[in-house]
Order: structure tokens, then sequence, then C-alpha cells
């Protein structure tokens, strides 16, 4: 590793410089799309604007800073004597992650032109792609854990906004609150291993927690149950057994999101954190990464093999492929777990994006209704078959390089234990089910008479991400990995080896090619059955946790019914029993008695009108009668 | 026999009954301004009568009094008898039965 150079600024403005605005485009286009309408061009034209603004920067901006490494910390806040930074790594390995995002995200919103085109709140769309952007930007910029807590919340909120971007789809809607609840469960984890990071280190700042881990005695037990917490959320995040179950549930969303957030970027971010971290795990950690890593590779890739919808197929590939990475990082083979982030993140991006020129075209997501994409689409298709070749690790991609080389590392510690077997199974796996997707899109169609859209929005992102999974991205040679633009630890490969497990890949295609129930995967098959639902994963979450859960709902809203509202409508039915009373007494003894004197003084009133006869007579009559009482009275 | 005070008085207070009677039954309005009249005579009378029988140095007092009222009593009727006869104009009749204004 290079030594770092460690800047203490006061402001981040001694560290940018003009050629550092580009970052900041694609959040100014985020905040302008979030608020004002504009037309779908401007808007198109606009995020393409501020993404290759951005990536202008990272090459005359960031690129200089990578060698040797810096570390820029900037006094954010502090509670007590406790400060809090932030802080800054400017790496390679952040170097060649954000050139990766800004790569994928510029295809994806170029894609997005075609794919989303026409369709209602588009500037929303594009203003959520922004957003997520800026927050991965973030992510792997930061190197405290804090501050990437905060991003790490930021692009799982990206995720669950456009997972849910359909928002009158109830499917939809259901995935990303699905999504956004077990993201939480990892986020408590994350929560958890940064409290208890900061209690034992006094800091969050990665850089720090290392350099003291060299110098200082370690605290075994809390550093146990940090990597455990971290691995939480790296579970979560990544859709990692047993937390995977959002993720095929997420391609719900626009198909360019899955292919930008849950294949190429932010399902990474597991790894990520893992590369980042993983330093201060005991071996404990890493055996539990390991098993992890195992069971989701095998069971992803079980589960894809039975799977007719296409867009699912390639979500349980990701979760397969990341669990590839973990893999990696369990045994120690960072910088190739890196590699393999990188090439799977532009073939992965480069599947989803074909998918959804299928998809699209033929408004199907089922692989056996996508016959005959070969004659319809065939740059698509031979982008595709380019990205699945990358999937399988077959020469003259880059893949093969960051494959073969996680293998054989993989081999060379262990030799053929249990671990490795079920490794290599699923790469065998891996390639059948690929190739069925394969299979199925390059079968004959008996009647083709959709019409079939053509554009440059939509076969240059196709072309260019398929062209990245070639070896020609990464290596000057097909066969032996010449890095030229970016560095590595050595590969050592025996080419015995990387023939063997070629033709492993290649008789998974012709099992594929020669066995019909693989492409059929017929449901009444019981074991076919169980692999199609998830191996009940969800319906055992659903008894365990939801149902559960929803009883105590359900309890609490009788109890609030009859209970609470019991108490409250008594309480009403009182008011209402004395109200009538009241009401009854003040009818009958104070309106009574009110009556009483009135008619007292009709009564009063009738007894003296006698006299008032009208006539004068009478009057004159009375007066003299009074006026005699009165004389009588006198004398 | 000789006439004394008490003849008067008599006299006076037969009067002033055939007057009241007259005043308060009678259902022509001019007789019962006749019977009012008779009524004021009667007073009239009595006043005389008790200046005959004072025989202190002021004894005209009371024939004075009974000329103002006369005169006050003549000017009364004159007043009564010009309502009257608009009293006729108003209601065209001149029945006090029948006019019941002051009911109202």
């Amino acid at each position: 590793m290079n030594q770092a150079i460690t800047y203490q600024v006061d402001s981040l403005l001694q560290v940018l410089d003009f050629s550092a605005i580009g970052f900041l485009l694609p959040l100014l286009f985020f905040i302008l799309f979030s608020f004002y309408r504009f037309s779908e061009r401007i808007v198109f034209w606009s995020a393409i604007a501020a993404i290759l603004a951005s990536y202008g920067s990272l090459f005359y901006f960031l690129k200089p800073l990578v060698n040797p490494h810096q570390y820029y910390i900037l006094d954010w806040f502090s509670i007590a004597q406790s400060k809090f930074q932030i802080t800054l790594l400017i790496d390679d390995t952040c170097f060649l992650v954000l050139s990766m995002i800004h790569l994928v995200t510029l295809m994806v919103i170029i894609f997005s032109g075609y794919y989303m085109k026409a369709e209602l709140r588009f500037e929303k769309y594009f203003a959520y792609i922004l957003f997520f952007f800026t927050a991965m930007f973030g992510l792997v910029l930061s190197n405290n854990l804090f501050l990437t807590y905060i991003f790490w919340e930021l692009v799982g909120f990206a995720s669950y906004a456009l997972i849910g971007f359909w928002r009158t789809k109830d499917s939809a809607i259901l995935a990303n609150k699905k999504a956004f609840i077990i993201n939480r469960i990892g986020d408590l984890g994350f929560l958890a291993a940064i409290c208890i990071l900061f209690n034992q280190f006094q800091t969050l700042n990665i850089h720090s927690i290392e350099v003291m881990l060299q110098t200082s005695p370690k605290d075994l037990p809390a550093l146990y149950l940090a990597s455990f917490a971290i691995i939480i959320a790296v579970i979560a995040k990544s859709a990692q057994f047993p937390l995977h179950v959002w993720l095929p549930d997420a391609m719900e969303g626009p198909t360019p999101v899955s292919a930008l957030i849950h294949a190429a970027t932010m399902v990474i971010a597991g790894v990520y954190l893992l590369l980042r971290i993983a330093f201060f795990f005991p071996p404990e950690a890493l055996l539990f990464l390991k098993y992890i890593a195992i069971i989701s590779m095998v069971m992803a890739s079980l589960f894809a093999i039975v799977q007719q919808d296409i867009k699912k197929i390639l979500a349980y590939s990701t979760i397969s492929q990341i669990g590839f990475m973990l893999f990696a990082i369990s045994i120690g083979n960072q910088p190739f777990a890196l590699f393999h982030l990188l090439t799977h993140a532009f073939f992965k991006a480069a599947l989803f994006l074909t998918a959804g020129v299928f998809i699209h075209e033929n408004k199907t997501q089922d692989i056996r209704n996508l016959t005959g994409a070969a004659k319809q689409q065939p740059i698509a298709f031979i982008a595709f078959s380019i990205a699945a070749a990358a999937l399988i690790g077959l020469p003259f991609t880059a893949a093969y390089f960051s494959k073969e080389a996680i293998l054989f590392s993989a081999i060379q510690q262990h030799g053929l234990d249990v671990f490795n077997i079920l490794l290599l199974f699923s790469v065998l796996l891996t390639s059948i089910y690929i190739a069925r997707i394969w299979f199925y899109l390059f079968a004959k169609k008996d009647s083709s008479n959709i019409p079939q859209a053509k554009s440059v929005a939509m076969n240059l992102p196709i072309v260019v991400l398929a062209m990245a999974s070639l070896f020609a991205a990464f290596s000057a040679s097909p066969f032996y990995l010449q890095a030229f633009w970016f560095t590595l630890g050595t590969e050592t490969i025996a080419p015995m080896f990387s023939i063997g497990i070629i033709l492993l890949s290649v008789a998974g295609v012709l099992a594929v090619k020669f066995i019909p129930a693989i492409l059929l995967m017929d449901e009444k098959n019981a074991i076919v059955y169980f692999l199609k639902n998830g191996a009940f994963i969800d319906r055992f979450y659903a008894y365990l946790f939801v149902k559960p859960i929803q009883q105590i709902a359900a309890l609490l809203k009788w109890l609030d019914k009859h209970i609470v509202d019991g108490i409250v409508n008594g309480i009403a039915n009182f008011a209402i029993v004395i109200a009538n009373f009241s009401d009854w007494f003040d009818r009958n003894i104070i309106d009574g008695l009110v009556n009483l004197i009135a008619l007292f003084a009709k009564r009063m009133g009738d007894i003296i009108r006698i006299t008032q006869t009208g006539r004068v007579q009478t009057y004159f009559l009375l007066a003299l009668m009074l006026m005699a009482i009165v004389v009588w009275f006198i004398y | 026999m000789d006439i004394n005070i008490s003849h008067f008085l008599f006299i006076s207070a037969a009067l002033f009954a055939i007057g009241f009677y007259a005043a308060i039954r009678r259902r022509n309005i001019i007789l019962v301004l006749i019977g009012i009249e008779l009524m004021v005579n009667a007073a009239v009378i009595n006043l005389v009568a008790f200046a005959n029988v004072n025989t202190k140095a002021n004894a005209a007092d009371g024939k004075l009094m009974a000329l103002f009222a006369i005169v006050l009593s003549a000017a009364a009727i004159a007043l009564a008898l010009a309502i009257v006869v608009k009293v006729y104009q108003y209601f065209n009749t001149i029945n006090p039965d029948q006019i019941e204004e002051f009911k109202n």
C-alpha cells in the first residue's frame, strides 16, 4: 500500500478547485428536476451533461490526487469531548469504483431516454437517478463511518423511490416497502457497529481506526460484535442470504434502475464497505462471511435456474455474484474482490439493459415469450451474449480474470474442501442459468409481428457496456492480466486450472443445450416448485415475522376498537345520559317554572282585561267607583 | 216645614244620581253629556248650598266658585260637543257602546 498523505483542512473550498465544479452539477439538476417540470428533451440532455461534467471532474480533478493516497479531514461537529470529522479518502479503489459508477450511470441515463420515453413523471425519474448518483458518490468518497452511514441511508432511499417509481402498481409499492424494511434491519447492524467502534476507538474515521489497531492492543469481544454487526449491514444492503428476499422483488422498478442500482452500484455498497473496513475482522467473522457468501451463491444460482422471469434470473444472478465477491473478501483476496466488483458492474449492467430492450420491445418478462430476440434485436443479442460470456467467465472477457483469480486463490489456499466444491458447483450453475436465457433468446420464433424499435439511445449504452465487459477494458492481453490503467495484486493462475474452469462452464452450457428439462423447468416437479418459490424463505418470514406482527396489529386494533373506543364511547354515553337528564330538567322544571310565572301573569292579565272594555261609560263608572272607594277610605 | 241644608243636599244627590245614571246608561252620547252636565250642576248646587250656611267673612267664595264651575262646565260641554261632532263624522254613530276604539 502506498504511503498516504493526510491534510487537515478548515473548509472543503481549500481542497476543491474550479475543475471540481462538475461534481456539483448532478446535485444541482436533481434539485431543479425535483421542483420544476421540464420537457423530456431538456431533462434528458441536462442529466447527460451533468454526468459528463462530473466525469470530466473525475479525471481532471480527482485522478491527479490518487497517487499517493490522500486523506482530507475536516472538522464537522463535536459532542462533549468527542469530535466528529468529515473524512474523505481519495485512492485507487475510490477512483476505480467512481469511474465505474460514472460510466454505468451515464449509460443508464442514455438508455432511460429510450426506455422511459413518454413516461409520466419523467423528470422525477431523472431526479431520483441523479440523487442516487450523488449519494453513491459520497458513499464511495467517505472515509468516516458516520458519513458513510448517512450516504448508505440516502442510496437506500433512492432505491426505495425508484423501485416504487410506478407508484400506481401495487406490486411495486409492496416491493419497495419490502426493500425498505429489510434494509432497516441492516441499518440497525450498521448503527450498532458504529456505536461499538466509537466506544472502542473514540473516532469513526476508518483510517484512524486502522492506525490505532496497529499500535494499541485490541479488545476482541468488541471487535467480534462490531464485525458481525457490519456483516448484518452488508447482508441487507447487498442482498445476501438470509436477507436477500428484497432484491428479486425490487425488479418491479424500471429496468434501467435495476441495471444501475440493483446490479451495478448500490448493492455493491456492502462489498465496498467491507473492502474498506474488513481489516479489523477476526478470522471467525471472516468464516461467518464465507458461510453467508457460499450459501448465497449456491442458493441464488439454484433459484435463478428455475425462474421464467428474465429480470428475476438476473436478480438472483446478482445475489450470487455478490456472494462471490464476499467470498473473495472472506479468503483475503480483496484486490480481486474489487476487480470482480468492477467487471460484474459492467457485464451485469449490460445484461440488464439488453434484457430491458427485449422486455420493452416484446412487453413481457417471461423468457419463454422472448424467443426470436436474436433475429429481432441482433445488436442487443450480441451484447447480451458478450455479457453472458463475461458472467460465465469465458476468455476474452474481463470477468475471466477476476473470476479465475478468485477461484484459483480459493483452491490454492484450501484445496478442494466443502466450500470450494460448492464454489465450483455454483460456477456450473451460473453457466446453466445464463445459457438457459441465451438459448431461449436464440431460439427461432414461429411468427414475429411485433415492430422493433432501433435508436441510438437504445443501442449505444448496451454496446458500450458490452465492450467494457471485454478484456480490453482492463488488460492488454486476453489471456493473462496485464493491467494498464490501475494497479491490483499480482495474479498467478495455472493454465490447466483455467482450462478446467472453462470446461466446467462449457459443460453447463452444453447441459442446457442437450437436456430439454432444464429449459422447461416444469413447475409440477416438486424440486422446481420448491426452488421457484425461493425455498419458501419468503413464506417462512411471512409466518415467522409478518403474520405475528399483523396479528399483534390486529390485536391492538381490537383493543383500540373495543377497549379504548369502548371507554371513550362509555364516557360519551354517560355524557349523553347526563345531557338527556339535564334536557329533561330544563324542559320540565325550569321551563315549567317559567311557564308557571307566565301563566300567572296571563291569568292576572285576563282578570285585569275584563275591565278594559273600550267603552267610555264603563271607564267612567269605574273611575267614579274608584273615587268613591278612595273617598270612603279617606273619611 | 223648615228648609235647611239637607234638602239641598238631597236634591243635589238625587240630581247627581240621575245624572250619573244617564251618563253611564244612555245610548246617545249627547244624553250622556247631559247626564254629566246634571252631575256638574248637582255639585254646583252643593257649592251654593254650603255657601249659604257659611257665616264667615268669605261667604261669597262658594258662590263665586259656583259661577266658575258653571263657566268651566259650559266650556267643557262646548269642547265635548265639538268632539262629539268629530266622533260622529268618524264613526257615523254617537252610540258609545259601538265606539270601542279605547280597547285597542
